[in-house]
């Protein structure tokens, strides 16, 4: 993943600590306060759902992670750098150790399903195209979809296109991926084997898995971590143990409602 | 009074949002410089050029007739209608045909430019190249810049042919004037340098063209509706943009020999 238009940072690695880590971050959009004073440390080399229902920033956060928007107050920490007082080259390579899933998969609609994981290989990783195709095929081979490669992304049902979008992000092997309502717009039977595909596939790789959702039977199916954004509050954040069995009236409710009763 | 305060706001608001959209203009000039990637660019000028000529050619061509209907029946009291060639010649190339076959290629190409840019921005297509660690300035603005900015010109070129064939049909079909002088007058004010000085000229209002129309496409609302909305304002605002830059050019170039 070398890039020899942006020289290596002389920060060292710090493999010790949190993949991600919020400190009081706020974002605003006009007087509503989309992120309020969320503090969150995201584990290494786990599955973290942050749960939370419609418009309660989950969106916003991942952006915030991403250096997609800049908060308004408070600390983002990505893989051990902070990323407001990161230059805009040292931005650019750290996302290349990050990949993410968009919740429509903003897959590119002119290339075909091959060149769409292949692009990432070729433009950020130079690899030379012919190579970068057979990985891309052996990729959407472990994601499910061998045979698919010369379809264009509108020709594929949207199970299928979630796949391609997994597989683009998983690329360029990064340390962190994000994803953003992996099930949402599915039926049940897609859904679930979409969380099985991520749970196997972060089993295998090792990789932080950060899940964006309000979806509690995903969350519970996949996550070993979760957290609940409620109005832009972090309501609670622990292991899917300590939170399923919260007794906070506000995560109750959100739980007790969306939980299968048993 | 009371409707003097919002009034007086909207036109602030133009005005800040004009400086935005200029203040792209230095940033898309900058991802022309950081290699835009070569594959993407040949074709996309190709296809600038490809798809902008018909219109080019058809509005020219229809604009180089009507000035000489105009100019032969004003100077036709004067018993020169053959000299309505030496105007339109003059006019026509060094103004006319430029502007309008820039004009042509802001509505046809910088449209296109506009709403693949606001597709790939409202499809969140841009986003993801960003979270790839990747510069969608110079992989997607970078290349239809450089469309424009050799595409224009080039169709600058086949304007001021279009207009002059346009103005030499009319001239020998309608007006019935001797076809010969009628060409001979066409050509006989006009210098290789008006050529090239409508070339430049097709080079600067390509790049405004470009940019103007880049931006509108980056900066979409959401939805099928943010799209079509951006195209629309491309299109309005790289009309204005070329027509005040290519009146400042001639004033430029030209407004000294008229002194
Ligand atoms: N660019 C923006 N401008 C203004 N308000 C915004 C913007 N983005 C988000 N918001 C607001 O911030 C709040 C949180 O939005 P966000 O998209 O993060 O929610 P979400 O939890 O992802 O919701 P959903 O589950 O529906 O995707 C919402 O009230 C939304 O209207
Ligand atoms: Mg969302």
């Amino acid at each position: 993943m070398s890039d020899s238009t942006i020289p290596d940072s002389a920060a060292p690695e710090h493999t010790g600590g949190p993949a991600v880590l919020l400190e009081h971050v706020a974002k605003r959009f006009g007087d509503h306060a989309a992120i309020d004073d969320v503090t969150l440390a995201i584990p290494r080399g786990r599955i973290t759902a942050l749960l939370g229902p419609s418009g309660s920033g989950k969106s916003t956060l991942l952006r915030l992670i991403t250096g997609l928007s800049r908060p308004d107050a408070g600390s983002v920490r990505v893989l051990g750098e902070e990323l407001s007082t990161l230059p805009r080259g040292g931005l650019l390579k750290l996302r290349r150790r990050m990949g993410m899933l968009f919740q429509d998969n903003a897959l590119f609609q002119s290339l075909t399903v091959v060149d769409n994981v292949a692009f990432p290989l070729v433009r950020v990783a130079r690899v030379p195209t012919a190579e970068a195709k057979r990985r891309a095929l052996a990729l959407l081979e472990q994601v499910g979809l061998p045979g698919l490669g010369e379809r264009r992304p509108d020709e594929l049902s949207g199970g299928q296109r979630k796949r391609v979008a997994l597989a683009r992000a998983l690329a360029l092997e990064p340390e962190v991926v994000l994803f953003d309502e992996p099930t949402s717009g599915l039926d049940p039977q897609t859904s679930a084997a979409i969380d099985a595909l991520l749970r196997e596939t972060q089993r295998r790789l090792g990789t932080t898995f950060v899940v964006i959702t309000h979806d509690i039977i995903s969350a519970a199916a996949i996550a070993d971590h979760v957290g609940l954004l409620v109005d832009g509050k972090l309501r609670a954040f622990g292991s899917k143990d300590e939170v399923w069995s919260s007794t906070d009236p506000q995560v109750r409710a959100f739980l007790d409602r969306r939980l299968p009763a048993g | 009074m009371s409707g003097a305060r919002p009034a007086r706001s909207r036109v602030a608001g133009a005005l800040l949002d004009a400086a935005a959209a200029a203040a792209f203009w230095p940033r898309a000039a900058g991802a022309t410089l950081r290699g835009p990637p070569l594959v993407d660019t040949v074709l996309l000028t190709l296809r600038l050029v490809v798809t902008s000529v018909p219109v080019v050619f058809a509005v020219t061509f229809f604009s180089g007739a009507m000035l000489t209907v105009q100019a032969a029946a004003s100077l036709a009291p004067f018993g020169g209608g053959a000299l309505a060639g030496i105007a339109v010649g003059f006019g026509g190339i060094r103004e006319v045909f430029p502007l309008l076959a820039a004009a042509s290629v802001a509505a046809r190409s910088g449209a296109e430019i506009a709403s693949q840019l606001a597709t790939m921005r409202v499809t969140k297509q841009i986003e993801a190249l960003e979270v790839m660690g990747l510069d969608p300035l110079r992989l997607l603005v970078g290349p239809r810049i450089v469309a424009a900015v050799v595409g224009t010109p080039v169709c600058v070129l086949v304007g001021c042919g279009a207009g002059m064939l346009g103005a030499q049909a009319i001239g020998a079909w309608q007006l019935g004037l001797d076809r010969g002088a009628m060409w001979s007058n066409l050509w006989s004010g006009i210098v290789a340098a008006d050529l090239v000085v409508g070339a430049l000229k097709g080079l600067v209002l390509g790049f405004l063209l470009g940019a103007v129309s880049a931006r509108e496409g980056l900066v979409a609302g959401a939805g099928a509706r943010g799209v079509g909305s951006a195209t629309n304002r491309a299109v309005i605002r790289a009309l204005v943009v070329v027509s005040c830059a290519s009146l400042a050019l001639s004033s430029a170039i030209y407004g000294r020999l008229a002194g």
